[in-house]
């Protein structure tokens, strides 16, 4: 005993390397686990203090550019608005006359952004309201120029968002113009990346790209970025589309949580289970 | 004693590393205060210490920057043995106030954010080369701009 306690002894560098490699490796194997969750809502109501704390220091390089562009941009919008209230009121109309329906309004909650973490390694923003104000993580998160991102920890008073800029970002997204359907994702740079889209089918430069249906955190049809480049995949039928965000990520001061009306989320999830339960009971057919 | 301090010093660093990055970013890339303490720590107390503390601080950082669990604790850990070898009892001071320690920082920059960002990157749309290189370099040399400051402090200070 007393030999292999002075062999652990002589060596102990490299038996505590191993001993903290093997922790740090089990760590980063249940790092995407629900197990991990409470660890995260309270390292997010910690950090979320701490970083309220701090939201009053401005960022002086930014302001002026940033008050610059707001301007141009109220100018825009004023502009837009008008074109899109004829836009809805003709496009509830065809839906009457189609039989359609109403399509369900969002339910918005403004929030605050009182800590901003945007280096490329974590870009992170952490909000002012949290599960208290029916925040729940996997929400998604609009400014009036687009998705932002989505909620990835709460806690009673603050949330944490995981931004576009994220490696474990993605969304079903499509086309606006011709519905042509792909996947964003984060490449590592400045922009995004949407895959999965086919040579054959239309996508053009300056194509807005907006969420689609498909998507199980975001709701559709919300901008997400322009294309700005379309590239060949080597060896293969799709297409590589690289997309400018239409938000600019680094400078979100305020955002929007959309709240999902959880019993309509359990309704459409039950219904889904339903549906795939049915499918793996049926028998294959000869 | 000494081992509270740093306890201390360490946790410090963590917060302000967490909490006010976002004001010195550029390109993208902050510095890393608590890596230029940990080869501190290294150069002075050797590899154990120096492992040991990579691993605390690399978990806490990990707690609180809300990243991948074990990433920061991985490439911290790893970072500080290999860092451990440069430890020389009888040229601490030696290398703690001068150029030494800038060449060992940079060094220590280098493989903690190749170790990251390769874990980082793993099962994702990243290119793990254009972002080490793009993000682990800048922030690399943005760290040891960072580190002249200690360095600056620990030569005007009179030998312990």
């Amino acid at each position: 005993m007393k030999r292999i306690l002075d062999l652990i002894l002589a060596f102990r560098e490299y038996v505590a390397l191993a001993t903290y490699v093997a922790v740090s490796l089990v760590l980063i194997g249940i790092s995407q686990s629900t197990d991990v969750q409470p660890l995260r809502a309270f390292t997010t109501g910690v950090v979320g203090v701490l970083q309220s704390s701090l939201a009053w220091i401005p960022n002086p390089i930014t302001l002026s550019r940033e008050n610059s562009e707001l301007r141009q941009h109220a100018i825009e919008l004023a502009s837009e608005v008008g074109r899109l209230r004829r836009a809805k009121v003709e496009n509830d109309e065809l839906r009457r006359m189609l039989g359609l329906g109403a399509r369900p309004e969002w339910k918005l909650l403004p929030v605050e952004v009182v800590g901003k973490t945007t280096n490329f390694e974590r870009n992170m923003l952490t909000l002012s309201r949290g599960e208290d104000d029916g925040v729940l993580k996997g929400m998604a998160v609009v400014t009036d120029a687009g998705l932002v991102g989505r909620v990835f920890s709460v806690s009673p008073h603050f949330a944490l968002v995981e931004m576009l800029f994220n490696r474990d970002f993605r969304a079903a997204a499509k086309v606006g113009r011709t519905r042509v359907e792909g996947i964003v994702a984060w490449d590592g740079g400045p922009t995004l990346v949407m895959r999965n889209v086919p040579k054959a089918l239309d996508v053009q430069v300056g194509d807005l790209i907006v969420t689609s249906e498909y998507s199980t955190f975001f709701p559709a049809d919300v901008p997400i970025g322009t294309v700005i480049r379309i590239e060949p995949e080597p060896n293969s039928l799709f297409r590589k589309v690289t997309l400018e965000p239409t938000v600019n990520l680094f400078r979100v001061e305020h955002a929007y949580v959309v709240l999902k009306d959880i019993q309509l989320e359990r309704e459409r999830l039950a219904l889904e289970q339903k549906a795939k339960d049915d499918a793996a009971k049926q028998p294959l057919k000869k | 004693m000494n081992y509270l301090i740093y306890a201390g010093v360490g946790i410090v660093l963590v917060a302000l590393q967490v909490l006010i990055s976002r004001f010195l970013s550029i390109a993208g890339a902050s510095p890393d205060f608590v890596l230029i303490f940990l080869v501190w720590i290294t150069i002075r107390e050797g590899q154990f210490v120096g492992e040991t503390s990579g691993f605390a601080l690399g978990l806490m950082l990990d707690i609180f920057s809300s990243g991948i669990l074990g990433a920061h604790t991985l490439a911290k850990t790893v970072t500080c043995f290999l860092i451990g070898f440069f430890y020389d009892p009888d040229k601490v001071d030696q290398h703690i106030r001068n150029w030494p320690f800038l060449l060992l920082t940079l060094l220590a920059a280098v493989i903690n954010n190749f170790l990251y960002y390769f874990l980082y990157t793993r099962a994702s749309e990243i290119s793990f080369v254009e972002f080490a290189f793009r993000y682990g370099a800048v922030g690399a040399l943005y760290t040891v701009v960072f580190a002249i400051l200690p360095l600056l402090y620990w030569s005007r200070r009179r030998a312990y």
